[in-house]
């Protein structure tokens, strides 16, 4: 982001950026810059407090009236959804047990389509009450859920399904737009459910990855495809194969399976 | 939290870590009497409308995004799993925030709003923006923009 501060300013027009990340912005020496100590995803703080939201965007555009810089300043604010907030959150949603390891295929498929099913009239309230969603970079919609599990919960059981009908993009980029596609249909699902706070990210990442089936699929078609790739590339000779490698579909704070899930 | 001793230890070494290139002497530009700026927001999100063509990952080309943008049509291709997008799924604002500066426009904090905002993907190495930024300032200029705000996500 620093770069292309330096790149539109050269070009006479003022800028004044986010920082994220402290340590990248004082080598790259932008303009104008505020540090926020947010969550990664969240620059203007957390969802649903606009007057906080404001606040940073003021403190941003004060920087315009620096007379001289770089100038590298800390937002003096935490966000309002703290850490104890996080921890007090859980989905009260009602999901079948996650306690599916070792489970037969069709088990485990069966569950995955309740799963989704119980989350659907949520996802649904979430889209009539903000009027919009995250859901549909994979060309699939929403309708196709039934198909879209489907198919991931056989890819994760070993199987080579068909995609479903609505992709626009070859694999493996098609896997990767169509899981967050699943991310956010969760996602928005349990962030309406009745009575609760905004979690920050962190909480509904544990939640989605380690207490929901989905969670347990994703592990599996992402093993699945690094001993597919380990496997490719040890038979040419140590050099992975030609090709973009598997796309990565679990976020590095949470790289190691739940517990309970290892199998 | 953004602090590097908060995130997972192998993660916050490659952020560490990370090349940055060396872009010289910071350049400077004086900053509006915000009262009268028009003000666009530069985003780094790799948010488009849906019929714009997704964001290659590293790709250094932008989309435009229109004041009266419709955010039912707000999609973001920039699919990294190791940011937040819970913020964004549930308010705009967390990441775009187009509909504060109008707000404070009416209420007279700053002169105008620009007519057409800008977005790039993120996590790319900024010098594939070498020849887009420069196309964007101009952009800007012919917008009548004197402040523009850049946000990563």
């Amino acid at each position: 982001m620093g770069g292309l501060s330096h790149y539109i300013e050269a070009e006479g027009i003022a800028t004044a950026g986010i920082s994220l990340v402290r340590e990248h912005t004082e080598r790259i020496k932008p303009p104008r810059a505020l540090w926020v100590p947010f969550e990664l995803g969240r620059p203007f703080g957390p969802p649903d407090h606009p007057e906080f939201q404001k606040d940073v965007l003021r403190s941003l555009l004060s920087l315009f009236g620096r007379e001289s810089g770089p100038v590298l300043e800390d937002y003096q604010h935490e966000s309002p959804v703290t850490d104890e907030a996080d921890l007090a959150w859980s989905c009260v949603l009602p999901l079948p047990p996650s306690d599916a390891a070792g489970s037969p295929a069709e088990a485990l498929r069966q569950a995955l389509l309740q799963e989704a099913g119980n989350l659907a009239p949520w996802y649904a309230e979430s889209v009539r009450r903000r009027g919009r969603s995250t859901f549909g970079l994979s060309g699939a919609s929403t309708d196709e859920m039934d198909e879209i599990v489907d198919f991931l919960a056989r890819l994760a059981a070993g199987e080579d399904p068909a995609p479903p009908q609505g992709l626009t993009d070859p694999m493996p980029q098609a896997l990767r737009y169509v899981v967050d596609d699943v991310k956010a249909y969760y996602m928005e699902a349990a962030n309406e459910q009745p009575g609760a706070s905004t979690p920050g990210g962190v909480r509904m990442w544990r939640w989605f990855y380690h207490e929901t089936r989905m969670g347990q699929v994703l592990y599996d078609i992402r093993d699945r495809l690094a001993a597919e790739q380990a496997a490719r590339t040890a038979a040419n000779g140590g050099t992975p194969p030609p090709g973009p490698p598997p796309p990565n579909l679990i976020s590095a704070r949470f790289a190691q399976r739940p517990e309970s899930s290892n199998h | 939290m953004v602090r590097l001793s908060s995130l997972p230890p192998e993660y916050a070494e490659s952020l560490r870590n990370l090349p940055v290139p060396d872009f010289g002497p910071t350049p400077w530009v004086p900053g509006p009497d915000l009262s009268t700026a028009r003000v666009a927001i530069v985003s780094t999100a790799g948010l488009h409308r849906s019929t714009d063509p997704k964001f290659a990952g590293g790709s250094g080309d932008y989309r435009l995004l229109p004041a009266d943008l419709d955010y039912s049509d707000l999609v973001q291709s920039h699919v990294s799993v190791n940011f937040d997008r819970t913020g964004f799924q549930q308010d705009v604002g967390v990441v775009f925030p187009l509909e504060h500066l109008k707000k404070m426009a009416r209420d007279g904090e700053i002169g105008s709003v620009a007519q057409w905002h800008y977005s790039f993907m993120g996590a790319t190495d900024p010098t594939r923006m070498v020849d887009t930024a420069p196309e964007v300032a101009r952009l800007l200029k012919e917008d009548g923009v004197t402040a523009a705000i850049l946000v990563p996500v």
